[in-house]
C-alpha cells in the first residue's frame, strides 16, 4: 500500500470515525437508559444536517451557529418521538421487537416529512456552502478545515459527555437509571425528567453530528439511514453499554471502511462494490465471538454499567 | 380520472395476499412460534428468487430439448428470448421447471435456515440473533449483486414469465397465477395449523416461553429451533420463488432490509402467534399499500403542491404506531393452547 | 381503532374517485401514466422527470383546447420506490386504477425491466425518458427508450477523447448499477481495442454519502498509472458531489485530465466554487446527449421557467420529450395500448424534440446518437459546448 493511500485513508479514518463516534454514543446511551434500540436515530442525524442546511442559506453563517441549530433541531425530534411514541409504549409490557418496529416507524415517518420538506423547497442535493481550505500540508499529510471542523467538535463533545455523565447530577442519575431502572425510581430519581433530558442529549448530539456530516457531503433525506448500520456496528463494538468502547468501536469501523477496505482492494483486488457489506461483517463477528465488544478491554472511563 | 378496474385490482391484491401469507407464516412459525427473530427474511425470500432465476436460465431450456445459453454479458438478450419462447411454446416444461424451482428453492432456504440456526446458538442475547440475521442477508445480498455469473449480478434475470404465460390472455393467466398462489398460502397455513397444535409445536411454544424448563424437561431444544427455521425458511423461499415470478424479474435491489420489515408489520400486526394472525396481517399490508397507493394517485390528481407518494409512507408509519400502542397484541392475540388433556380437565371441573 | 382508520381511509379514496370522475362528462380524457422513483435516493430526479411530463401535458391541453378537442391529457402518477418490483407494482396500480395504456418512467433500467412483464402481458406501452443501460435492449416488447441513446455510444465516445488526448491507461470510479457498469464495460472495450492501455476501475454503491476511500483508491491507482493516464468518472449527481468534495484536494487527482457523464454538468456542481473550479482544472469534459441543436431547447428552458420557478434538472426535458411523444402517438392512435405500440414508432421517427429527433431501431431503442462536448466555462458559471459526436458515423469534431 503505497504511503500516500494510507496517509489519506488514515485522515478519512479519523474524520469519519469521529462523526461515527458522535452518532453511535446516542445509540449506546438511547439502550442503555432507555433500554431500546432506536433505528429512527438515524433520522436524528438527517434532521440536524436538515436544519443546518437551512441555516446555512440565510447567508454567512458561522459555523457555531450552524452546530446549535442543529442541535436545537434533533433535539426536539428525539424529544417529539420519546413523549409521542416511546414513552406511551412503556408502561405497556410489550415486546422487544415491537420497541424495534415503532423506531423503524418513527424513522420512517421523519424521513418521508424531510422528502416532502425537500421536495417542496428543492432542496435535494443541496450542499452547505462552506468552502472547503487546506489547512495543513505536511508531506502525504493534507488536512482541511472541515476536517478542523469535525473532529475536535466531536471530541469536545465526546468529553463534555462524558464529564457530564460522571460529574454532574444528572450524569449520576443517568448512569443509576442505566444500571437499574426499579432501584432508580424507589431511591427517588425523577425518572421521566432524567429520560427527557437524556433523549435531548442523545438527539441533540445525532443533530450536530448530522450538520458535521452535511459538510463533508450533500445533504439528503436518506443521509441518516445510509450511514446507520455502520453507526450500529460501532455501538455493537462498544457492547451497547460502553462509551469509551463505542468511541474505539466508531475508529474501528471507520478504519475497517477505509483503510482495511482500501489496503484489501490495493493488494488483493477486492472489489470497493464490497464496502457497505463491511460493517456488517463486523456486527457478525463481534456477535459470534465476541459480545461484550470492548467492554472488558476497557473498564475504566465512562462505563454507562460500571 | 379514476376509474377502477375492480376484477384485476382484486386479482392484484390477492396474488400479493397470497405471496406475503407464505413470508408472514414463515415468520410466524420461527419468531411467533418457535421464538426465533428471524429479521433476515429477505435472505430466505430472496433465496427462493436466486433459485427461479437460476433455474429459467439454465434448467428450463434443457427441460424443453433445447441448448441453455449463458444469460449475461452480450448473449442477455438472446437468452431472454429463448426462455420467453420456452414459456410461451411448451408450457409442460415450464411446469416442470416450475415445481423444480419449488423444491430446490425449499432444500436451499431450509439447509441455511438449519445452518443458520446451529450458528447462532453460540449469541449470548436473543436480539443478537436478530441483529446477526438481519446484516447477515445484507452481506449475502451484496455478495450476490457482485456475483457475475448467478443472476447477472446488479442486472438481474428478466422476463421470467408466470407459469400461465402460454395462454396468450393476461387476465386469464394472472388469475391463475393467483389460485396457485392462494393455493399454496392454503397449503402452509394448513400445515402450519397441524404443526403448531402437534407436541412439537406446544414444545416449541414451551421453548419461547421458558427455555430453562423445557430444557428440564428433556427436550432437544436446539434440534427443535433448527428444525423450525427449516421449514420456515422453505416456506419464505415457496414465496420468494412466486415473489420473483410476480414481477417476472429477479435482482438484487428487491431484497432489502425494507422486505423484512414489511414482513415482520405482517405478524405483529396480524398478532404474533398465530397463524390466522399471519394470514390477516398479510391481507392488510397488501389492501393497504393498494390503498395508500390509490390515494396518492387520486389526490395527485388534484394539484395540490403536497406530493402525496410521500405521505404515503408517513401513513403508513403511522398506522403500525397506532396499531403497535392501541393494539400491541396484534388484531387477532395467540389464544392459548389446548390440547385434549385441557378438555378432559375442563369437564372434570365441571 | 384501526378498522375504523381503515373505513375512513376508504372513504377518503372513495370520495376522491367519484368527485374526480363526475367533472365533465362530455370531455374524453386520456391518462398518461407516471411512474418514477419519488423516494429512494433517485428522489431528486423522480420530481424533475415528474415535472417535464407536468410540463408538457399542460402545454398539450393548452393546444387542444385552443383546438377545440374534446381530449384532455390527465397524469396519474405513482412511486417506483426505485426498485424493481416497486416499478411493477406502481405500474399494475395506475393501470388498475385509472386504465392508462401508456407509461412516462420508469427511470432506471432495472425498474423499466421490473415493470416489463406487466407492460408486456396487459399490452401496456411504456415510454422510459432515459434508461440506457444494455440489458434494456430487447426486441419486439413494449418498453419504447425514444430519446436517450443507450450507452454503446456514449461508452465509445468517452473512449475516443480518451485516446485522443493521449491517454495511455485509464481510471473509471462508476455506479455498481447496470447504468455505470454498462458504461465502464464499453468504454473499457472500446479504450483498449483503440490501442489504450490498462483500466482500473472502482465501482461505489448508489446512494453512498461519502466517497472519501473512493477518492483515495482513484488517486492510487492514477498515481500508480505515472503520467498520462485520465479519470473518467460515471457517476449520479449525489455521487460526484461527494467525490468532488474530497477529490477537490487531492494532489493527484487535481492534476490529471478529467472526463464524466452527463449528470455531472447539473446546477448544484457549479453552485459550488470548488467543485467548479476542479473540473475546470482537470479540463473535464462530457459527452451530453442534450446538445442544443433544435429551436425548442430554449424554448423548454423558458416554458419550465415560468411554470415552476426554476431551471429545469438535467436530463428533465427528456421525461418532456418522451411524455410528448406518447400523447402525440395517443392522439393519433387513441387510448389504446396495442394500437399505441403499433405506431409509437413511426410518431417518434417523426418528432423532434428539446435534445434531437427521435429515431427508432429495432429494439426500440433511439437510434440517432448526437452528443455534444461540454466544458466548463471560463468564470464556472456554465458548462459550454466545445464539439461535438456523432455516434452513427465515431466521428469527434471540436468548435
Amino acid at each position: 500500500m503505497p504511503p500516500a493511500l494510507l496517509t489519506t485513508s488514515l485522515v478519512n479514518t479519523v474524520q469519519i470515525g469521529s462523526l461515527y463516534a458522535l452518532m453511535a454514543l446516542g445509540i449506546t446511551l438511547t439502550f442503555s437508559v432507555m433500554k431500546l434500540p432506536n433505528f429512527a436515530h438515524a433520522e436524528y442525524v438527517t434532521v440536524g444536517a436538515f436544519a443546518a442546511l437551512i441555516v446555512s442559506m440565510a447567508g454567512e453563517v458561522n459555523p457555531l451557529v450552524i452546530m446549535l441549530a442543529a442541535f436545537v433541531v434533533g433535539a426536539l425530534a428525539a424529544l417529539a418521538s420519546h413523549v409521542a411514541v416511546f414513552k406511551p409504549l412503556e408502561g405497556r409490557e410489550v415486546s422487544f421487537y415491537t420497541l424495534i418496529l415503532s423506531s423503524f416507524a418513527v424513522g420512517l415517518i421523519l424521513r418521508y416529512i424531510l422528502f416532502m420538506i425537500a421536495d417542496y423547497f428543492n432542496l435535494f442535493d443541496t450542499r452547505i456552502r462552506i468552502p472547503l481550505q487546506i489547512m495543513l500540508r505536511e508531506g502525504y499529510l493534507i488536512l482541511t478545515n472541515i476536517f478542523f471542523w469535525v473532529v475536535p467538535s466531536s471530541i469536545l463533545l465526546v468529553i463534555a459527555l462524558t464529564l457530564l455523565l460522571n460529574r454532574t447530577p444528572l450524569g449520576r442519575e443517568m448512569r443509576a437509571l442505566a444500571n437499574n431502572p426499579g432501584l432508580a425510581r424507589v431511591i427517588g430519581i425523577p425518572v421521566e425528567r432524567v429520560k427527557n433530558y437524556s433523549w435531548l442529549l442523545v438527539g441533540g448530539l445525532a443533530g450536530v453530528a448530522g450538520a458535521l456530516w452535511g459538510l463533508q457531503t450533500a445533504v439528503s433525506p436518506l443521509m441518516g439511514w445510509v450511514a446507520i448500520i455502520s453507526v450500529f456496528a460501532a455501538a455493537i463494538l462498544g457492547g451497547l453499554s460502553s462509551f469509551a468502547g463505542t468511541i474505539l468501536g466508531a475508529y474501528v469501523v471507520a478504519f475497517s471502511e477505509n483503510t482495511v477496505m482500501l489496503f484489501l482492494n490495493y493488494n488483493f483486488g477486492l472489489d470497493l462494490a464490497y464496502k457497505p457489506a463491511i460493517p456488517f461483517v463486523i456486527i457478525i463477528a463481534v456477535l459470534l465471538i465476541r459480545p461484550q465488544g470492548f467492554t472488558e478491554l476497557i473498564k475504566r472511563a465512562g462505563d454507562l454499567q460500571r | 380520472m379514476i376509474n377502477i378496474d375492480i376484477g384485476a385490482t382484486a386479482v392484484a391484491i390477492l396474488t400479493l395476499f397470497g405471496i406475503y401469507s407464505l413470508m408472514a407464516i414463515s415468520l410466524n412459525l420461527e419468531y411467533g412460534v418457535a421464538g426465533v427473530p428471524n429479521f433476515g427474511q429477505a435472505l430466505f425470500v430472496s433465496i427462493g428468487a436466486y433459485t427461479a432465476g437460476v433455474t429459467y436460465t439454465r434448467i428450463l431450456p434443457l427441460l424443453a430439448g433445447l441448448e441453455s445459453v449463458h444469460p449475461c454479458g452480450p448473449t442477455m438478450g438472446q437468452a431472454l428470448q429463448l426462455r420467453s419462447e420456452i414459456m410461451a411454446a411448451q408450457p409442460v416444461a415450464g411446469f416442470i421447471n416450475l415445481a423444480l424451482t419449488f423444491v430446490i428453492a425449499a432444500i436451499l432456504a431450509g439447509a441455511v435456515g438449519f445452518a443458520v440456526s446451529y450458528v447462532t446458538l453460540r449469541l449470548k442475547e436473543e436480539w443478537f440473533l436478530a441483529l446477526v440475521l438481519l446484516v447477515g442477508g445484507e452481506t449475502v445480498r451484496i455478495v450476490v449483486r457482485g456475483a457475475d455469473d448467478l443472476i447477472c449480478s446488479h442486472n438481474g434475470i428478466s422476463g421470467m414469465a408466470q407459469p400461465f404465460y402460454f395462454l396468450g390472455d393476461a387476465r386469464g393467466s394472472s388469475l391463475l397465477f393467483m389460485l396457485l398462489a392462494l393455493a399454496l398460502a392454503l397449503i402452509a397455513y394448513l400445515y402450519s395449523q397441524r404443526l403448531v397444535h402437534s407436541p412439537f409445536g406446544r414444545m416449541l411454544k414451551g421453548l419461547r416461553e421458558n427455555e430453562d424448563v423445557t430444557r428440564g424437561l428433556g427436550k432437544g431444544i436446539s434440534l427443535a429451533r433448527a428444525q423450525i427455521m427449516l421449514i420456515g425458511s422453505a416456506i419464505a423461499a415457496v414465496g420468494g420463488v412466486l415473489f420473483a415470478l410476480n414481477t417476472g424479474f429477479v435482482n438484487t435491489n428487491d431484497y432489502v432490509v425494507t422486505l423484512t420489515l414489511d414482513i415482520w408489520v405482517m405478524v405483529v400486526l396480524g398478532g404474533i402467534g398465530n397463524n390466522r394472525g399471519a394470514l390477516l396481517g398479510a391481507a392488510l399490508i397488501a389492501i393497504l399499500d393498494r390503498f395508500t397507493q390509490v390515494g396518492a394517485i387520486a389526490l395527485n390528481m388534484s394539484n395540490s403542491p403536497i406530493e402525496f407518494n410521500y405521505v404515503r409512507f408517513i401513513a403508513f408509519g403511522l398506522i403500525l404506531l397506532l396499531m403497535l400502542r392501541y393494539r400491541p397484541g396484534g388484531l387477532l392475540p395467540e389464544s392459548p393452547l389446548t390440547t385434549n388433556a385441557h378438555d378432559v380437565a375442563r369437564r372434570l371441573r365441571g | 381503532m384501526f378498522k375504523k382508520l381503515l373505513f375512513l381511509c376508504l372513504i377518503l379514496v372513495m370520495a376522491t374517485a367519484i368527485g374526480a370522475t363526475s367533472a365533465q362528462d362530455d370531455m374524453e380524457t386520456y391518462v398518461l401514466g407516471v411512474a418514477l422513483p419519488f423516494s429512494g435516493n433517485l428522489g431528486t430526479f423522480g420530481q424533475d422527470f415528474a415535472r417535464g411530463v407536468e410540463l408538457a401535458v399542460s402545454q398539450v391541453n393548452a393546444e387542444l383546447e385552443a383546438a377545440g378537442s374534446s381530449i384532455r391529457f390527465e397524469i396519474a402518477s405513482a412511486d417506483t420506490e426505485n426498485t424493481p418490483e416497486g416499478a411493477s407494482r406502481a405500474v399494475a396500480t395506475v393501470v388498475q386504477t385509472t386504465g392508462a395504456q401508456v407509461f412516462v418512467g420508469p427511470l432506471t433500467t432495472s425498474e423499466v425491466l421490473g415493470a416489463k412483464q406487466f407492460a408486456d402481458e396487459n399490452g401496456v406501452v411504456i415510454v422510459a425518458p432515459a434508461s440506457s443501460g444494455a440489458a434494456g435492449a430487447i426486441p419486439g416488447d413494449n418498453i419504447y427508450r425514444v430519446i436517450y441513446p443507450p450507452d454503446v455510444f456514449a461508452s465509445k465516445a468517452y473512449a475516443n477523447i480518451a485516446l485522443e488526448r493521449g491517454h495511455e491507461n485509464m481510471v473509471v470510479l462508476h455506479l455498481d448499477d447496470p447504468f455505470g457498469n454498462g458504461m465502464n464495460e464499453g468504454f473499457t472495450a472500446n479504450f483498449q481495442a483503440g490501442g489504450g492501455g490498462e483500466v482500473a476501475s472502482f465501482a461505489y454503491t448508489p446512494g453512498s454519502t461519502e466517497l472519501s476511500s473512493e477518492a483515495a483508491a482513484v488517486s492510487a491507482a492514477l498515481a500508480g498509472f505515472g503520467d498520462n493516464a485520465g479519470f473518467f468518472c460515471v457517476c449520479f449527481l449525489s455521487g460526484a458531489q461527494a467525490f468532488l468534495q474530497v477529490a477537490q484536494i487531492d494532489p493527484i487527482l487535481t492534476s490529471v485530465q478529467w472526463m464524466g457523464n452527463e449528470a455531472m454538468t447539473a446546477d448544484e456542481i457549479l453552485a459550488d466554487q470548488g467543485h467548479a473550479q476542479t473540473l475546470a482544472n482537470g479540463d473535464f469534459i462530457t459527452v451530453s446527449f442534450s446538445s442544443e441543436s433544435t429551436p425548442l431547447t430554449q424554448i423548454f428552458i423558458d416554458d419550465f421557467n415560468a411554470m415552476f420557478d426554476k431551471d429545469p434538472g438535467i436530463f428533465t426535458n427528456y421525461a418532456f420529450d418522451a411524455a410528448n411523444i406518447a400523447m402525440l402517438t395517443m392522439l393519433a392512435a387513441g387510448n389504446d395500448g396495442a394500437a399505441v405500440k403499433s405506431m409509437l414508432p413511426f410518431i417518434a421517427n417523426h418528432y423532434i424534440g428539446t435534445a434531437v429527433q427521435a429515431f427508432l431501431d429495432d429494439n426500440g431503442d433511439q437510434a440517432i446518437a448526437s452528443y455534444g462536448l461540454y466544458q466548463v466555462s471560463e468564470d464556472l458559471s456554465s458548462f459550454d459546448e466545445v464539439g461535438a459526436y456523432n455516434g452513427n458515423t465515431d466521428t469527434i469534431t471540436y468548435n
